[in-house]
């Protein structure tokens, strides 16, 4: 199977529902690790593959939900899928709470499971593209210069070249000069692209 | 001071009280009624004695003027006052003289009386004018309770001397000797005795003067005074009455005290009744989660099995008859599983323990623990189990029914792991509190976990005792669960087990100071 393709982390110490469940999971082509053990798989599981977790409420040693609280204290980003023999409300309150990404339960429907699964990897999978664009954008805007870096600040609040070069006492055709080079630099054609892809980090610095 | 309190509190010790209350108020009243029922018969019997002695006064009234009356000269009247003290007992003797120049004869000086004091008397009587003339008295001896009575006369003057203690017909006095009674008859400042109870050894050494009477007698010649007393004394009440209306009280309190022993019997018996039923319940829903989750498993497994198994042979289709019939299978395969698994929750549903929330309040776990050693009394006491409670904890925010229920299974449990054990039998309930828990830890000493099943006590269907069901734990874990705190178990280094109750502390309420 594809190594890049997504990871499902497969938690239930159950071994046939482990065993049926990862053949289910198996049929649309996404990779499944099971673990018996909770405390096992909080301790060696891949944290930097794309992918998501499918965890059983109900397991002896370190409850679903306590494993979601520990998951989201370490900074774990993958969605979370729980799966629970009896779903009462208040359970599902409490898991959604958590940070539950989606709460099922048990016996689970293939379309249900494999929704809820492929809904939580497209999530995770925007989220680390997002994360990806996001480091890229900070290497680029590494690269500027310090006056580079006050033009594109202002250009950024909207102000015309005419009105940089007065604030900071530059001709015009500095501030053009200027311009293009942070355009080349950082990668983009229009100023509605470098402003959407920017202006976050621009207050970030300013801040 | 408060255990006097503690005393107070408790039923029996107020029934107490309250009959020893009944018993005096009536005793009080009983005595004062047989106080007034005394005194009236006693005022009844003084004025009996008033009218007899008035009757005896004025008797010897009538014989002193009857002889004057008809005295003749000569041994005729000689022969009448020799014979007057046979005819009359209280009349001890009869003296006369003649008025032209006799005397009076000898024997009364011999007798005792002064025969001038008998002149002077007579002269006396004699100053008296016609019809209003009455005797005189000429002598008085308390000693020896006479008295002398003179009539002057023509031609002849009577005395007469009197035993005051024959005034009244002796089988007509109201009053037998040793009634307490003192009986008098008062003149200047003498008093002939007529009655003196007071030297008797069973007279009542008086706690109150008794009763009194006085009143003088109607006549002329002897204006005595009677004075009459009864003295009455603890030996004087009505003891009988006394006696049988604490022996009313005492049976009455009897019968409360019964009653009220009763009640609480009946309304412990209810309340381990409600808990029974309440643990029933709960362990009915325990049961069927247990159930639900240990089938829930395989039919999930079962499920994805099947449902993989579709999805495949839609992917790649068998030879043509083989395909639609594999498809089928499957298909009543899975939905077959479907079924099981909704009546599996149609019944979890339905018996649920913690179907209904918490009902989250502040509670006492220490006052808990007290009530449900009151409750359990009698119980432990039958198995010879010591139950110690010590320390304390904060109010838990908690079901006060949930925690009761915990608590309950958890001292039930210890009590049966009690009786496998033949050392002196213990419990302890210890309450203590960590920062953000009111903790209520129950210990035996009994034989403890063995270390193979330590790690399965919660799990359901597992027991150590032959019979168990191996639910109780575990639904006392779903209780404290479901209210957000913890059952956990410890093996205490001296032996036995522990368990602790673990839950939030309820949030304080901002002071008011």
């Amino acid at each position: 199977m594809n190594p890049i393709s997504p990871l499902i982390h497969l938690v239930d110490d159950d071994a046939s529902v482990r065993e049926a469940l990862a053949l289910l999971i198996g049929t649309v082509g996404l990779r499944v690790a099971p673990w018996a053990d909770p405390q096992d798989f909080l301790a060696r599981f891949d944290r930097d593959a794309v992918g998501a977790i499918v965890l059983d409420m109900r397991m002896p040693g370190l409850s679903g939900l306590a494993l979601i609280d520990e998951l989201r204290a370490q900074g774990v980003d993958q969605p979370v899928v729980m799966l629970t023999g009896h779903g009462s409300v208040d359970m599902c309150r409490r898991a959604f709470k958590a940070g539950a990404a989606e709460f099922l339960e048990k016996p689970v429907d293939d379309e249900a499971l494999l929704g809820a699964v492929q809904a939580a990897v497209r999530t995770h999978l925007a989220l680390r593209r997002q994360d990806a664009a996001g480091r890229e954008a900070r290497q680029r805007h590494a690269l500027l210069s310090a006056r580079e870096r006050e033009v594109l600040a202002l250009v950024i609040k909207g102000q015309t070249s005419k009105q940089i070069a007065r604030a900071l006492q530059l001709s015009p055709r500095t501030v053009e000069t200027h311009r293009a080079h942070l355009q080349d630099k950082l990668q983009v054609q229009t100023l509605a692209q470098l402003v959407r892809q920017y202006a976050a980090l621009v207050d970030e610095g300013a801040a | 001071m408060i255990r006097n309190l503690k005393l107070w509190r408790s039923p029996r010790a107020r029934w107490l009280v309250l009959g020893v209350l009944v018993w005096a108020l009536g005793a009080t009243a009983i005595v004062r009624l047989d106080l007034a029922q005394r005194r009236d018969a006693f005022v009844a019997e003084a004025r009996s004695a008033h009218r007899l002695l008035g009757q005896g006064t004025a008797r010897l009234d009538a014989v002193l003027a009857t002889l004057a009356l008809l005295a003749a000269p000569g041994p005729a009247a000689a022969d009448a006052t020799a014979r007057l003290p046979a005819l009359y007992p209280q009349v001890l003797a009869a003296w006369r003289r003649e008025a032209a120049g006799g005397d009076w004869p000898a024997a009364a000086a011999s007798a005792g009386v002064p025969l001038a004091a008998l002149a002077q008397a007579e002269a006396a009587s004699r100053a008296l004018a016609g019809a209003a003339r009455h005797a005189v008295l000429a002598g008085f001896d308390a000693a020896q309770t006479r008295y002398v009575l003179v009539l002057a006369g023509t031609p002849a003057s009577y005395a007469l001397l009197v035993d005051a203690r024959q005034l009244a017909a002796p089988g007509a006095w109201p009053w037998r000797s040793g009634q307490a009674v003192l009986a008098r008859l008062v003149w200047r400042g003498q008093a002939l005795v007529l009655q003196d109870d007071r030297a008797d050894p069973a007279r009542p050494r008086g706690l109150t003067r008794g009763f009194t009477f006085e009143q003088a007698l109607a006549s002329a010649s002897q204006d005595f005074v009677l004075q009459a007393q009864r003295f009455v004394g603890p030996a004087q009440w009505p003891w009988a009455a006394l006696a049988a209306w604490a022996l009313l009280c005492a049976g009455a309190l009897a019968l409360a005290l019964h009653g009220q022993r009763q009640r609480s019997e009946r309304r412990r018996a209810a309340e381990l009744e409600r808990l029974a039923r309440t643990a029933r319940l709960g362990t009915l829903g325990e049961l069927a989660a247990g159930v639900a989750h240990e089938l829930n498993q395989p039919l999930t497994a079962a499920l994805s099995g099947t449902q993989t198994a579709l999805r495949l042979l839609r992917d790649e289709p068998l030879a043509a008859p083989a395909q639609a019939t594999v498809l089928q299978a499957l298909e009543l395969a899975a939905a077959q599983v479907r079924r099981a698994a909704q009546v599996l929750a149609r019944l979890r549903r339905q018996l649920q323990p913690g179907a209904a929330p918490p009902q989250l309040a502040p509670v006492d776990l220490g006052a808990l623990a007290r009530r449900l050693g009151a409750l359990l009394a009698p119980e432990l006491a039958r198995h010879a189990i010591t139950l110690r409670i010590a320390g304390r904890a904060p109010p838990a925010l908690a079901d006060a029914t949930a925690a009761e229920q915990i608590l309950h299974n958890l001292l039930c449990n210890a009590m049966q792991a009690l009786q496998r054990s033949d050392a002196p039998r213990q419990i302890w309930l210890r309450l203590s509190a960590t920062p953000t828990q009111a903790c209520c830890a129950v210990r035996d000493n009994g034989p403890g976990v063995p270390a193979a099943a330590q790690t399965q006590l919660f799990a359901p269907f597992f027991s150590t005792r032959e019979g168990g069901l191996g639910l109780g734990l575990p639904l006392c874990q779903s209780l404290a669960l479901a209210m957000n705190g913890a059952v956990r178990f410890q093996s205490p280094a001296a032996g036995g087990a522990e368990f602790v109750l673990a839950l939030p502390l309820a949030p304080t309420p901002p002071h008011t100071a």
